[in-house]
């Protein structure tokens, strides 16, 4: 059985970096469900949030293979219990005029946000963890979903530490 | 500071890292470098090979043989990628190797101008780390940083890609410590060390088994220790070979595939497994489920990433091997292991193997060869049967003696690294042992051999087949072999003589008796042709 694995990266902000990590993850065989890649305080690292799915007796692997690449500065394993973690929805779905009132009371249930309003389509934000989210999607989907988009999830470890190992 | 044209701060870089020899071959994008290396003539000597291939092989043998890095140059597009084997070959087995090629003007770059490639993006899952230099003024600090990785931690090969205006761009350039600063790793915690110490104290059955670490560590005093005071048997990859001396009594063979019957044997059976720079290949632990599976097992690696890769371990090692096992050695107590070592002698049933009357031999020739040869001859092979009749025939004395393949299996690697050897070690007699089927992929760098006037002794098994496919069609396909008994035409004493080299043939085990003495004297470059049986097996050895 696989499980998730949420890594957290700190890289070297150098050109190819995200083809190195992705290009690993692809020839080991280890199975990405999200990327994000994006600046961090000091703007010679950058970070990278990966999600994977793998056995469990393969976690350590993973994380060394990763830590061997010389662009990689730190690796964190993110468990559920130390993590805080976020993403982003973005989701277009049909909604004709007698349908609207429904749209909006899911939307607002959810503490969603419409970002524009088509003549036969909304479309709403949400930002959350991911289980949030898939409700979410879930519930929209009795609409008619004609798109969407998610960026993939950020996290930091909680509480007053950082992934450069200092405490605050 | 003085103002230098990037090509020239590569050159003054690469002298900094105290190289002196460098293979490769010209090419549009690399004239600059070129250029200035005319007037480094007297300060780096470079080979110019017949094809970048040879050349990228050239340097992996060099670094192999010597454990400096090894440094090749081509030119962009087909030129890069003809080097792409080698560092291939050199990533598998952990060969310390600094690539250099040109590319085309930065402004021309994603406009697939002629001979434009990208060959870091193609080199990235073959090198350590690769670099495209875009700037002149960090060129040299790249090239130290090239070094540092290839000769860091687990070494390996490094790209350094620069397009071609870059080497003509002028730059200040300042000498000063330059010199490349190897990452030592860690040492395992005295805690991790003392665990390990015990369970090995606790070993009914102990095995040590060694691999391509062994040797790139220079680790074999510090192993030889080891085992004569513990009294532990040793088994080995292929890529250990030579680092634990073959006539010495604990000496098992190697395991796997191809391997000995008392090395496999000792695999199964043993109670603690100390693995020491290996990292369980497919070739060497056959079924990883098994192998070794009713052992506890120690891992002493310097990569922490064979740690619990191919098999699982107990007590986790990482770092220099050469300086773990004295630690061990030390805190280990002296042991007999008589029992267990005698039972792993007897009874070990290796299939009878007849000699073929009217052919070499390979068993016997190859034994032959080892009582000839000096301990410090270098010893490369190609891929093929050849490769594992050396490897369980020929007694390998000391470690960088025996250049393979190993990793990649690459036909056509002998050659070049036969060469890179040579240069690297004067002094010392270098034998190519191959096949014809690996003959001819590189058998075109003979013209290097003679241009370098190199007394090289090339020994090719010739039974005009591809005798390791041959034998998988035979037992796995009944004997439907398809495509490898080429009937070709190839004249090897013709072949010879329009390269300069002499020739001899041997028909058979009588004939090698008689003329093997005067083939490794001579001061030339010379191609012995063996008679092989093309029905010849390779065989588990005792």
């Amino acid at each position: 059985m696989t499980q998730q694995l949420t890594l957290s990266a700190l890289v070297k902000n150098r050109a190819g970096v995200l083809l190195r990590v992705a290009g690993l993850f692809a020839r080991r065989g280890y199975n990405i469900s999200s990327l994000t890649v994006c600046q961090t305080e000091d703007e010679s690292f950058s970070r990278m949030t990966i999600v994977a799915q793998a056995q469990p007796e393969d976690f350590g692997q993973i994380e060394q293979q990763l830590l061997k690449l010389e662009d990689v500065v730190r690796v964190l394993h993110l468990d559920s219990g130390h993590t805080v973690s976020s993403e982003l929805l973005l989701i277009k779905v049909h909604a004709l005029n007698r349908d609207r009132p429904d749209t909006i009371r899911v939307v607002t249930e959810f503490g969603a946000r419409i970002k524009d309003i088509g003549h036969r389509t909304i479309t709403a934000e949400l930002t959350g963890e991911t289980q949030q989210i898939d409700e979410f999607v879930d519930a929209m989907s009795r609409f008619g979903i004609a798109e969407m988009s998610r960026t993939g999830i950020a996290a930091l470890e909680s509480g007053d530490v950082n992934i450069k190992g200092e405490t605050f | 500071m003085p103002e230098l044209k990037g090509a020239q701060i590569v050159l003054e870089a690469l002298l900094s890292q105290g190289v002196e020899t460098v293979f490769g071959y010209p090419g549009g994008t690399v004239l600059e470098l070129y250029d200035a290396l005319y007037s480094y003539s007297d300060k780096i000597k470079h080979i110019i090979t017949a094809g970048e291939q040879g050349a990228a092989f050239a340097a992996d043998g060099y670094a192999r043989a010597s454990g400096k890095p090894g440094v090749v140059f081509a030119t962009s597009g087909p030129g890069a990628t003809n080097l792409v084997t080698g560092i291939a070959c050199s990533y598998m087995d952990s060969v310390p190797v600094v690539a250099i090629t040109g590319n085309v003007d930065l402004s021309d770059l994603g406009r697939d101008s002629f001979q434009e490639i990208d060959i870091t993006g193609i080199t990235m899952p073959i090198t350590k780390y690769n670099f495209i230099v875009k700037d002149v003024s960090v060129l040299a600090q790249t090239v130290k940083e090239a070094f540092s990785i290839a000769l860091s931690g687990r070494k390996g090969p490094v790209l350094i890609d620069i397009p071609k205006n870059i080497m003509a761009q002028l730059c200040d350039y300042s000498p000063q410590a330059l010199q490349a600063t190897v990452k030592a790793p860690a040492l395992p915690s005295p805690e991790e060390t003392a665990a390990a110490a015990k369970l090995i104290d606790s070993a009914q059955k102990p095995l040590l088994y060694i691999g391509g670490g062994a040797v790139s560590a220079d680790a074999s005093e510090a192993l030889i220790s080891f085992a004569e005071k513990l009294d532990i048997p040793v088994a080995s990859s292929v890529m250990g070979l030579g680092a634990f001396p073959a006539d010495n009594p604990l000496n098992l063979g190697f395991t796997g595939m191809h391997g000995s019957l008392r090395a496999t044997r000792a695999s199964e059976e043993c109670d603690v497994l100390i693995a020491a720079g290996v990292r369980f290949s497919d070739r060497a632990a056959v079924d990883r489920k098994s192998f070794a599976s009713h052992a506890r097992v120690i891992h002493i690696d310097i990569d922490p990433a064979e740690m619990d890769k191919n098999i699982f371990s107990e007590i986790h090692l990482c770092g220099n091997l050469a300086e773990i096992l004295p630690l061990l050695t030390h805190q280990c107590r002296q042991t007999r292991h008589e029992a267990w070592i005698n039972a792993l002698q007897r009874d070990n049933q290796a299939q009878a193997k007849p000699l073929t009357a009217g052919y070499v031999n390979p068993e016997v020739f190859l034994g032959l060869l080892g009582t000839l040869t000096k301990p410090d001859t270098i010893v490369a092979t190609d891929v093929g049967q050849h490769q594992m009749w050396t490897a369980q025939y020929y007694k390998f004395r000391l470690p960088r003696t025996l250049l393979t393949s190993g990793g990649l299996g690459a036909m056509g690697y002998g050659m070049g690294a036969a060469i890179g050897a040579r240069l690297a070690k004067p002094d010392s007699d270098v034998i190519l042992i191959t096949g014809d089927g690996s003959f001819l992929m590189n058998m075109n760098e003979l013209a290097t051999v003679s241009m370098l006037g190199m007394p090289l002794k090339i020994i090719i098994f010739n039974n005009n087949a591809l005798g390791m496919v041959r034998q998988w069609q035979a037992t796995e396909y009944s004997g439907r072999f398809s495509q490898t008994i080429p009937e070709r035409k190839t004249d090897y004493e013709k072949i010879a003589e329009a390269f300069g080299a002499d020739y001899i043939y041997i028909p058979d085990d009588s004939a090698a008796e008689r003329l093997l003495p005067g083939f490794l004297s001579s001061d030339r470059a010379v191609i012995a042709e063996c008679k092989i049986s093309s029905d010849e097996p390779v065989l588990n050895t005792k």
